[in-house]
């Protein structure tokens, strides 16, 4: 029983001082984003750039991303690179994420699909969702691996279940065409709201054909005009078209009623 | 928004000194009511200026949710649809529909973030209207300087078509080049190494990095 409680308190240290440690890296990182949300990036850089010498992987990965995106520094895709591979070289998932999109886009290094897809993997492994879908699309095309639909469609219903809005969208498209999988109606019209509801434009748009068809919903115009508003907001083109065709159709009060509750629209947070 | 709370905005009078054209610009959007109702080509680019200075350098939210709004303002503005159509050349109609919906989606955000890094994101920055010429029937090419403390002032000249949903903006030439035309023989090489899907994946690729965080490792 001492015993037992010797090992609580030994584990209440360790947790405790692990939180401390914690909140010291945190306190590294905030003073840099904070310069950097001001829109003050060469105090974000100068504060930054110490620890990611250091080697603080969220340092280093948000140094990338100055570089890749030349704020605060002249734009240099090859430093953003090296400093996004320190930070994966060290299991930081968003810098794998960011290192393979620069080896598949050829920015600041030389194209490399097969090298993306072996670091897509390795964030995949962390269930990294937006890496897990982009190696679905790797898959799907077969850049730096063989064609596997298969393989592709699963790898998207991994992505939708871990919460990317994106990964959605395509597997609801899938379903929808039956294109890898049994087409399912319902399903696309689920997978097309869960990425609406995230405010995914061409989701609120597709959810919003949905409803006015009656394809895998009851069929709807209300719903219809109010996904289809929604996407038409964001700037979608083929919704603004859209929007203009269910309005002639629509009593104005209806119409009236759609505005005010687009207006209240909140996007739930995506998980990642 | 009411014209009365934009002159409230401090960093929006700071810009009334220096130039007159903006004054002019704002007199018109006051008079105007509203952003919708430009008459010509000159205002349309004037104000959408403004917007998005303003919505850049203001204070509330992220810098992530102003970015957004920035970007929204230029999705609405540009003809993306016939943009991408164009810089694709002759391989839109070799494109199966599916690689056309994609590749216009993706498109969609390649335009508006190279135009926002291009052209946008600098504290202190102003827009003036230089002056306009016609270009073909249908366009017009307003030319622009773009002044940013701690850099070289930019001259921009925005092509500009009026369309059945009001001015669209089809080309921007940065000193003298044309984005559009730069983006198709980039777009034509990718192609020519990679195919359509590798076009795609390069876009994909570009709008899927993440950008910067304030979580420790």
């Amino acid at each position: 029983m001492r015993m037992f409680g010797r090992l609580i308190s030994l584990a209440t240290t360790i947790v405790g001082a692990a939180s401390l440690l914690g909140a010291a890296a945190m306190a590294d990182v905030t003073p840099g984003w904070e310069a950097y949300q001001r829109g003050d990036f060469a105090k974000a850089l100068e504060l930054w750039r110490p620890l990611a010498e250091s080697g603080d992987s969220s340092a280093q990965y948000n140094l990338g991303i100055m570089y890749d995106q030349g704020r605060g520094v002249g734009q240099d895709a090859t430093e953003a690179v090296r400093w996004w591979r320190a930070a994966a070289e060290g299991g930081y998932a968003p810098a794998i994420h960011n290192l393979a999109n620069s080896l598949i886009a050829g920015d600041g290094v030389a194209q490399d699909y097969a090298e993306a897809v072996r670091w897509l993997e390795r964030a995949a492994d962390q269930g990294f969702a937006r890496s897990v879908y982009t190696l679905g699309k790797m898959y799907s095309y077969g850049l730096g691996v063989a064609t596997d639909g298969g393989k592709a469609v699963a790898l998207f219903e991994q992505a939708a279940s871990l919460g990317n809005p994106r990964a959605q969208y395509n597997l609801a498209r899938s379903y929808r065409d039956g294109e890898g999988v049994p087409k399912d109606l319902v399903r696309a019209a689920q997978w097309y709201e869960r990425a609406a509801q995230q405010g995914d434009a061409a989701a609120q748009a597709a959810l919003g054909q949905r409803y006015s068809l009656g394809e895998g919903v009851r069929q709807d115009q209300e719903k219809a005009l109010y996904w289809t508003s929604l996407a038409a907001a964001q700037g979608l083109a083929r919704a603004v078209e859209a929007r203009k065709a269910l309005v002639q159709t629509l009593e104005a009060r209806i119409v009236d009623r759609v505005d005010r509750s687009v207006s209240g629209f909140r996007p739930t947070l995506p998980t990642q | 928004m009411r014209p009365s709370q934009w002159f409230e905005m401090p960093v929006y009078t700071s810009y009334l000194r220096p130039s007159l054209i903006v004054i002019a610009l704002v007199v018109s959007l006051v008079l105007a009511g509203q952003a919708k109702s430009q008459t010509n080509a000159s205002q349309f680019i004037g104000q959408l200026g403004q917007q998005a200075i303003t919505i850049l350098q203001s204070t509330s939210g992220s810098l992530e949710q102003r970015e957004q709004n920035f970007r929204q303002i230029l999705a609405q503005n540009f003809d993306v649809a016939f943009i991408g159509r164009f810089v694709l050349g002759r391989s839109w109609r070799g494109a199966t529909p599916e690689q056309q919906t994609d590749y216009l989606a993706l498109f969609e955000d390649f335009l508006v973030l190279t135009y926002s890094r291009r052209l946008g994101g600098y504290t202190g920055e102003r827009l003036a209207v230089v002056d306009e010429r016609a270009a073909g029937d249908r366009d017009t090419v307003v030319r622009t300087q773009i002044d940013r403390p701690g850099g070289p002032p930019i001259n921009a000249d925005w092509r500009v078509r009026a369309t059945e949903t009001g001015f669209k903006i089809i080309d921007v030439e940065v000193a003298g080049v044309s984005m559009a035309l730069t983006q198709r023989s980039e777009f034509a090489s990718v192609i020519g190494r990679n195919g359509m899907n590798g076009l795609i994946e390069v876009l994909r690729a570009r709008s899927s990095k993440l950008s910067a965080t304030a979580a420790r490792s």
